[in-house]
Order: C-alpha cells, then sequence, then structure tokens
C-alpha cells in the first residue's frame, strides 16, 4: 500500500513536470485578461495605486463624493489632485469615468485622449482605449 | 451637469439700496449729530452716570441719556446766545384763548358742530395714519424678512496647498502669508499669525469654508529645503497634504458698490456689541424704537446749541434710516423713520436688530468700494476677522459710526485715536470695562493694516476675466446679489511678479528714450501649460488700474508669433523636417486686394539657404514666407484654426508673418496647444462655485479636445527651444536655469513687441506697445522678453521635459539625414520617420552661422549703434 502510494505521488510528480511552467505572478495572465475585459462598471477605488501621497489624500476624498454620487465635487476633487500630478494617466482614466457618469460624453472622450498622451502601462492605456469606446457610443 | 442658473437662488427681494455714498456721510451717522468736522471732548461732568455693571449682559447698560458719545462729543454751548425762538410761543396761546372766548359766546350749536367736524377729522386722520402703518408695516416685514441684502459674490484665488516636495520659496511663503493678513508673532498661538525661524514655519492657519466645506482652524509646520517643502505636519502629525486659505480677491459689486461680508451677532465679540450700545444707544435694550428720554435730551441740547447739534435716534431708527429711508430731512420722513422703528421693534427681536445694524452700518470707502458692516471694516482696517479684533480695535471701529471719513484711522490717526479713547471711556464709566482694561486699550497703537493685503489688492483684469467667464453660466443679478463665493485660478505670487517686472521693464525702456514716457503700454496673460488655468492677467501698465483691459480686448498685429504656426503645417506634411533647406532670399507674395508685397528680414539681409531650424530661430521672413507658399495658405489656415483660433483668418500669404490681429488671451489660447501636447484647452479661471452656505453650485474641470497630433508638437517644440536657446531670444538661455521655449514677435514698423514662451509648467505671452498703435523704437526681444523672463525667472522655471520618441541625426548638405554614427549638427527625426539615411559626409556650414552673429539681439532698436556712435 505504501508503494503504491510512492508511485501514484511519482506519476502525480512527473505529470506536473511536464505542464507548463508559469512564467511570471500567478495572477498576471488573469489580470491581463480581467484588464481586456475591463469595462467602466469595473472602476476601482480611486485610491488603488501608486500616486503621490498629497494626491493619494484628495483621491480618498473622491471617493468619499463618487459613493455619495456626488459627481461635480468628485470631478472637483480629482481636479485638485490632478494640479499637483498635471500628467498622470490614472488621474485622467478616473476624471473620464467621472465624465461619463455625469454623462458628459463629450468631456470623457476627451479625458480619456489626453490620458492616453501620458499612460505609461498597457493596464492603464487598455482602460482609457475602453472609456474611449465607450464615450463613443 | 449642474445648471447654475436654475439652481442658484432666486434673487432676493432687493431692499431700498442707496446709491454709492460719499465717505463723509457716514451711513449710520444721525443727521442731527451735527458736523463731523466737530468732535468736542465733553467735561467728565456732562458724561452719563455710571451704571452698576451687571456681569455680562448688555441689556444691564443703563443709560441717563440717548447717546452719551455724542454728548461727550458735542460742543456743550456753555453761553449759548439766546437767539432761538422758543418752541411754544405766548401769542399762540393768547389766539387761543380769544377764541374760546369767541366761541363761548356763540351758539352752542356751532361748537357741536365743530366738535362733530373735529371727530370726523379724527376718525379720517386715524384711518389714513393705519392704513399708513399697515403699508409701512408690509414694507418692513417684506424687505427685513429673508435676504435683507444684495450680497456681491466674493471672489477668491487658488488656495495655497502644501506638500512635501512641492516647489516653494521663503520668499513666496512670506509674501502670501503677508497678503492673507498673516501676523508675525511668537508661537504662533492664535490663528491668524505664524513664526519663523529660518526655514522651519509655524503657521496657524484660520478657519475657512473652502468650497468642499470648512476647515478648522490648524496649526500648520513646515521646512523649506532646496527651495521645497518638507517636513509637513498639521497639528503635531505628519501629513501628506495641508492647504492655506486663498485670498479673497475682490467682489463682483452690484451698481451702488456696496461690499459686506455677513456675520452673526454671536461670532461678534461682545465688547464690539457693548460699545456700540454704550456710544450710540445706551437704552438700547429698553425702548420699543423710539426713546422719548432721548428726543427730549437732544431737543435741549439743540435749544442751548441754537442749532441741531444732536440726534435722538435710537440704533433702531438708524437701521431703519439706513436700510428703508432716503437721506432727506423732512419732518415727514422723521415720522415714518418712529413709525417704522416701533414696527420693527413689535415684529423682531433686539438681537435681530442689533445683529442687522452691525452689519448695515456705513464705515468706510475702498476705492470704488462702500464698506458696510463691522465684519468687512475688520478685514479691511486691521486685516482680520471680526472675531479676533482686541477691545481697541473694537472701540475704533464703534468710534467710525460717527463719521467714517472724519474718523478713517489710516488717513486721520490722532482724531481716529481721540474718538476710540473716548468709546472706551464710556465704556469703563458705564462699567462694561474695568479701569485697567480701558487704560491698557488706550495704550494700544492704532495698527491699522497696509495697502499691500487681501482685500487690498486689486484684480481689476482678472475679475473682468471672471465675469466673462461666468457669464455663461450665472445671471449678472445673481453675481451681485447672491452672495457667491467663487473659486478661482488666479496665483497671487505669479500676478505680483508679472506685475512688478512689467512695472520695472517699462520704466526701463521710457527711461531710455525719455521721449516715450507714459505711452507705453503693457498686456500679459500667463495660464498653466496642462490645464489651461489663467495664473496671472495684465491690462495695462497699472495693474491696480480698473480700466481697458488690453490683455482681453487689445487688437494687436502678432507679427512672427504667427511662424510657429506655418512650421508645424509644414512638419505636418511629412515633407519637411528642421534640417530641410530653404531658400532666404527675397521671394513676392500677395496681399490683401491683390497687392503684391515682398517681405525683408528684419537686419535688412537675405541669408540664403537655411535650415528650417534657423530660419525659425532667427525669425526669418523671406525663408518662412516661402515655406508658407511651399505648404499651402489653406493647410496653414486650417492649422490655426486646429489650434483653436476661432476668428476669421484672412486669406492672403501676409499671415504667413502674422498679419493678424489678436488680443493677448487669444495669442494664449492658440499656443496652448503647442505647450501642452497638442491640446485645444479652453483657458479658464473659475475652479468652483458655491453658495453662501457651501453647496456647489458649478465645477469647472479640465476639458479640451486633442486637434494636432502629440508627436508633431514636441517636434515643433524643438524648433521653438532653438528660438530660446541659439535665435531671437537666446538670452534666456543665458539668464534661465532649464530648457524653454518660445518665439519674439515684432509687427510691421515695430508697432507691437510680442514674446510668447513656456516652460513645463506656464505659458506666458507678453505684449508691449502704444494705444494710439504708433511705432515703438523696440522690438519683441528687447521690449515684452525681458518681462516673460523676469516674471518666470521669479515663479522658478521648470526646464521642458527632454523630447520622448526622436532619434538624433546630423543632415548633409542638401539635408538629407546621415547615418547615425555621423558628426555634425543633430537634429530630432520622428522615431520611424527616417526611410532614408546618406552616409557620412560633410555637412556644408550652414550661412545662418555667418548670420547669426548679428541677428543674435537683433530685437534692439534698429538705431542703437547709430545712437551710440552719435553720443561719442
Amino acid at each position: 500500500m505504501r508503494l503504491l502510494k510512492l508511485l501514484l505521488l511519482a506519476a502525480l510528480a512527473g505529470l506536473s513536470a511536464c505542464s507548463q511552467l508559469p512564467t511570471g505572478p500567478m495572477e498576471s495572465p488573469g489580470a491581463s485578461i480581467w484588464v481586456q475585459k475591463w469595462t467602466s462598471a469595473d472602476m476601482e477605488d480611486f485610491g488603488d495605486g501608486d500616486f503621490h501621497p498629497a494626491v493619494k489624500v484628495l483621491l480618498a476624498k473622491a471617493q468619499q463624493a463618487r459613493e455619495q454620487q456626488n459627481w461635480p465635487r468628485t470631478m472637483t476633487w480629482l481636479d485638485q489632485a490632478r494640479q499637483i500630478a498635471p500628467r498622470n494617466a490614472e488621474l485622467f482614466l478616473r476624471q473620464s469615468w467621472v465624465a461619463l457618469k455625469m454623462e458628459d460624453i463629450a468631456l470623457a472622450r476627451q479625458l480619456a485622449e489626453r490620458g492616453l498622451v501620458f499612460s505609461e502601462t498597457d493596464k492603464t492605456r487598455l482602460k482609457l482605449e475602453q472609456l474611449v469606446k465607450e464615450s463613443e457610443r | 451637469m449642474t445648471s447654475p442658473r436654475s439652481s442658484s437662488r432666486p434673487v432676493a427681494p432687493t431692499s431700498k439700496r442707496k446709491s454709492a455714498r460719499t465717505a463723509q456721510s457716514g451711513g449710520a451717522r444721525r443727521p442731527s449729530s451735527g458736523s463731523a468736522t466737530k468732535p468736542v471732548r465733553t467735561p467728565a461732568a456732562k458724561a452719563p452716570a455710571v451704571q452698576e455693571p451687571e456681569s455680562d449682559r448688555i441689556a444691564s447698560q443703563q443709560a441717563t441719556t440717548e447717546s452719551a458719545a455724542d454728548s461727550m462729543a458735542t460742543p456743550q454751548p456753555a453761553s449759548t446766545p439766546s437767539t432761538s425762538t422758543p418752541l411754544v410761543s405766548e401769542p399762540t396761546s393768547t389766539i387761543t384763548t380769544d377764541a374760546d372766548r369767541n366761541n363761548r359766546s356763540s351758539s352752542p350749536s356751532r361748537l357741536k358742530l365743530v366738535w362733530h367736524w373735529l371727530w370726523r377729522l379724527g376718525v379720517v386722520g386715524l384711518l389714513l395714519l393705519g392704513g399708513w402703518m399697515l403699508y409701512l408695516d408690509a414694507q418692513v416685514r417684506q424687505q427685513f424678512d429673508g435676504n435683507k441684502w444684495a450680497l456681491p459674490a466674493r471672489v477668491y484665488a487658488r488656495p495655497l496647498t502644501l506638500y512635501n516636495e512641492r516647489p516653494l520659496t521663503n520668499e513666496q511663503l512670506l509674501a502670501e502669508l503677508q497678503w492673507a493678513d498673516y501676523r508675525s508673532e511668537p508661537g504662533a498661538k492664535q490663528s491668524g499669525t505664524f513664526q519663523r525661524k529660518g526655514n522651519r514655519w509655524v503657521i496657524h492657519r484660520r478657519t475657512f469654508n473652502f468650497w468642499d466645506g470648512r476647515d478648522e482652524a490648524r496649526r500648520i509646520e513646515l521646512s523649506i529645503v532646496g527651495q521645497r517643502v518638507q517636513r509637513l505636519r498639521v497639528n503635531g502629525e505628519d501629513q501628506p497634504l495641508a492647504r492655506l486659505e486663498p485670498q479673497y480677491i475682490g467682489g463682483i459689486l452690484p451698481a451702488h458698490n456696496e461690499d459686506r461680508e455677513l456675520v452673526r451677532l454671536k461670532d461678534m465679540p461682545p465688547e464690539l456689541v457693548a460699545a456700540l450700545v454704550a456710544t450710540e444707544d445706551q437704552s438700547f435694550f429698553e425702548h420699543w424704537g423710539v426713546s422719548l428720554k432721548g428726543i427730549a435730551r437732544a431737543m435741549v441740547v439743540n435749544i442751548k446749541a441754537g442749532g441741531v447739534v444732536q440726534g435722538g435716534s435710537t440704533l433702531t431708527q438708524q437701521l431703519v434710516k439706513n436700510f428703508f429711508l432716503s437721506e432727506e430731512r423732512t419732518l415727514t420722513r422723521k415720522a415714518q423713520e418712529a413709525l417704522m422703528a416701533l414696527l420693527l421693534e413689535l415684529h423682531y427681536s433686539k438681537e435681530e436688530i442689533l445683529e442687522a445694524y452691525l452689519n448695515e452700518v456705513y464705515l468706510g470707502q475702498a476705492g470704488r468700494r462702500a464698506i458696510h458692516g463691522f465684519g468687512l471694516a475688520a478685514r479691511f482696517y486691521f486685516g482680520k476677522p471680526v472675531g479676533e479684533l482686541t477691545l481697541a480695535e473694537s472701540a475704533t471701529l464703534v468710534g467710525l459710526v460717527k463719521g467714517a471719513s472724519f474718523y478713517n484711522p489710516k488717513k486721520h490717526p490722532e482724531r481716529a485715536t481721540k474718538r476710540r479713547n473716548l468709546v472706551l471711556e464710556l465704556m469703563q464709566k458705564q462699567g462694561v470695562i474695568s479701569q485697567a482694561q480701558k487704560l491698557m486699550a488706550v495704550n494700544e497703537p492704532l495698527n491699522t493694516r497696509s495697502g499691500q493685503r487681501s482685500g487690498q489688492r486689486e484684480y481689476p483684469a482678472f475679475l473682468e476675466l471672471v465675469r466673462r467667464h461666468l457669464k455663461e453660466d450665472y445671471r449678472p443679478e445673481d453675481l451681485q446679489s447672491e452672495g457667491l463665493n467663487i473659486f478661482t485660478s488666479l496665483d497671487p505670487w505669479v500676478q505680483a511678479n508679472l506685475e512688478q517686472a512689467a512695472t520695472d521693464h517699462i520704466a526701463r525702456l521710457e527711461q531710455r528714450r525719455p521721449e516715450l514716457q507714459g505711452q507705453l503700454q503693457t498686456a500679459a496673460i500667463i495660464t498653466s501649460v496642462d490645464g489651461g488655468e489663467v495664473r496671472g492677467i495684465l491690462g495695462g501698465r497699472n495693474g491696480r488700474y480698473f480700466g481697458f483691459n488690453r490683455a482681453l480686448l487689445a487688437q494687436r498685429s502678432i507679427g512672427s508669433l504667427a511662424k510657429p504656426v506655418v512650421f508645424l503645417a509644414a512638419l505636418e506634411t511629412g515633407r519637411y523636417h528642421w534640417g530641410s533647406r530653404i531658400s532666404d532670399s527675397p521671394v513676392t507674395i500677395g496681399g490683401a486686394n491683390g497687392s503684391l508685397w515682398q517681405p525683408k528680414n528684419y537686419d535688412g539681409r537675405s541669408h540664403g539657404d537655411v535650415m528650417l531650424v534657423d530660419a525659425l530661430a532667427q525669425s526669418y521672413n523671406q525663408s518662412t514666407a516661402r515655406l508658407g507658399m511651399k505648404v499651402g495658405l489653406k493647410p496653414v489656415v486650417e492649422t490655426f484654426h486646429r489650434l483653436g483660433l476661432e476668428d476669421e483668418i484672412p486669406p492672403y500669404p501676409s499671415i504667413f508673418l502674422g498679419s493678424l490681429a489678436l488680443s493677448p488671451y487669444q495669442v494664449a489660447s492658440f499656443y496652448q496647444p503647442l505647450a501642452s501636447s497638442g491640446f485645444v484647452t479652453p483657458l479658464r479661471s473659475v475652479v468652483g462655485v458655491t453658495t453662501p452656505d457651501g453647496e456647489t453650485l458649478s465645477s469647472y474641470a479640465i476639458a479640451g479636445q486633442q486637434t494636432v497630433d502629440p508627436a508633431s508638437v514636441r517636434w515643433l517644440r524643438y524648433g521653438m527651444e532653438e528660438v530660446a536657446r541659439t535665435g531671437t531670444a537666446k538670452r534666456l538661455a543665458r539668464q534661465l536655469k532649464g530648457t524653454v521655449a518660445g518665439k519674439t514677435g515684432t509687427s510691421d514698423q515695430q508697432r507691437d513687441a510680442w514674446f510668447a514662451g513656456f516652460d513645463n509648467r506656464h505659458l506666458g505671452v507678453v505684449w508691449v506697445g502704444r494705444d494710439d498703435n504708433k511705432p515703438i523704437p523696440y522690438a519683441g526681444g528687447s521690449a515684452a522678453l525681458p518681462i516673460w523672463q523676469k516674471t518666470f525667472s521669479k515663479m522658478g522655471v521648470e526646464s521642458l521635459p527632454e523630447l520622448k520618441g526622436f532619434e538624433w541625426r546630423a543632415v548633409a548638405a542638401d539635408g538629407t539625414p546621415m547615418a547615425s554614427n555621423c558628426d555634425g549638427r543633430k537634429l530630432p527625426f520622428p522615431q520611424g520617420h527616417i526611410d532614408r539615411a546618406l552616409a557620412c559626409q560633410s555637412s556644408t556650414p550652414s550661412p545662418v552661422e555667418e548670420a547669426s552673429a548679428d541677428s543674435s539681439d537683433k530685437d534692439e532698436s534698429p538705431g542703437f549703434w547709430k545712437r551710440l556712435l552719435e553720443r561719442f
């Protein structure tokens, strides 16, 4: 019985050795797919991401206003954050998203396009492109 | 989006406002208190009897006279000549007696008839009086309920945000604190004070109603190291972000120019209220609006004086007079005043009446602004909120009620001090303050603040821009009456530097050419590169002057400022790059009405084949005109429009060299995309609008469409950097640290001198010229550029980032790019742009290099050397 167990384990080990080794963090492929499927409905907490601490404070306030669905105020907080980090694509992403919520489609598109000029990661770029698409509908 | 026009509150019933008052008239001064030019000290014996203090109730201040201050300040006629007519005369009473005698002798039926008619008349009179009272009652209630005043919108600059690594100098922080009425005080224990020790700062920030809500007073600590904020702490804890309250920069005033800051009674210092009651109406808490005792006393004084030297008006009557009635001095008006005072007291509490009085009373004049109420007066005279007033300051302000101009502490400190001390003495005599408190306050200097503070500094050009921008969303009457708060993008530090640089340089230019004294004008605008926020604007050589706003309204020929548009259109065709050669030789082009035109270069010479980059950097007219012709008029006009220029552009080749008349504001608008990756960003001055209660009515975030490919804009930027490095603005490379880009401009016959340029944060456009459009002996590089340079130097230049997405190649003599390892002058090419590269070969020296020796500072006046030689 013990021998049988050992043989079974060896077989399992052999099978796992034949499978492809992950080349990066386990969540990467999933995350990538997730980003490709990302829509404005999946907008994360405004404070998520790497920002200057001062920007983080303003994003937290924008998040609060977002939860109250006070869109003009949300937009103003985000614009305050933008003044500190004027070329941060993530901030344009958030502003564009709020503009969509405010049903200002033209502004949403403009802000997303502005974000695309400054985007440095594929993840942000894909999201911004998605917002451009949504603002075209 | 919020619809501000609909969401802003409806216009309040406008109370009867007076047109602008003269400073002498003194809004709340009683007409009978005599000329304000006769303040006289009263012998102590004439002072009202001292009342027993009843701790903290103002109502306890019993008085024997209606206005102790007046009785003390009024000349007591020791030996008044008895020239006045007695009010009740003997002969009248004699006639009455005769009539009675006559009546007695007539039949009783006649008496009955008279009595009958008298009775009827009495009834009619009573009915009329009743009707009148009903009418007055309706008037009182209608105007006193709800919004009592037309409150001008209050306009604020941007708040100074503080966070670690934020660029900031000690000089800027000090200036901003002073403009915001902060006082230097060891320990900075009170709000509105600060302490500086070298690079370390402690700021006790005041409570402020920001656009997002009320922010309580805080103690902010920070250091400034390497011109950046470090170690930011708030209330003793590390914090990533803090902000100072924004400076008040002006109001959008109604036609009568009344300005006030509403303050609740509970927020007024008790000493101020006590001083007012003690001085103006000691029996305020006892009478019903009219004080018979006060009237009787005033009558006695007036009879003795042989004229009107004292009034018997109560505070309520004064309020009625100022709030509802005109300045006329008739018996009917006086009766109306008394009746309305009674009605006011019937409907409203003493506290409500007092609060209205404290906010209504006229207390001075600041230019065109009439200062009403103690809230605004505290800021105007002492640079602090009313809640921070000391006893002595409160007494000084109360002293102004008698005559705001006559006792103005800034203009007449001696009179104001005497009056203040009189108020303090009354307070002490009535037991409101102790002898020790009085002595301390009497020994205090007046301490009025300088004119360089917020609320004193004027920003006319910017306020006009704000009004313009708000016009689309708000009705003027709402802006003038609803007490809205308007938060703007103005950066007072940028504005101050711009004003200073312009004033200094215009003076220098006029000093060099005395015949120009007072003739030169200037206008400028500075915006943020990324958001298009207007940070500073100058409408003329005197930044404080309310007049023609040249930055918005002057339409002047832009000269060579148009050239970058021609070069952008050329680069976008794909047929040209900065190394392409173009002939700088005489050229004939078409102008208006079919005329032919042969443009000349500034130095009067042609420069042969030149590279595009040199044609722009050296601002050659002939090569630019030729390039424009090759690219085509239509693409150039389209490029102007794509950059956001909405005006019609005349379809003549002369536009290549700037035969377009635009305002500095318009120039900034179409340069904005060149500075910001091709986005046409509407310039904006307003960030948000809130109601007086802090409800957000509008917020204005960044907007703007991309109309030019960002790579093309970056490519163009290289040429504009060369202007500032080697071209007509090369003094910038010598005098500024960091890369900037720009373009000089000089219109035909040197009627206009321009410079437009940007660093990584700001875009600035400066114009210098004459209002009568006559030529000036200066070009853009010598007249406008130094103003730009000094302003940016003081603001702190942030270098433009390196160009990304380009490969750098030398070019052959024919302008073809060579292999990447070839030596020579390297120029940028967009990646993927080069489809054919030559092997290394020598590139013919650019003829421009010869020419540049004498064209480098060619923006100097053409007659400069001649004049210099003539002097020797």
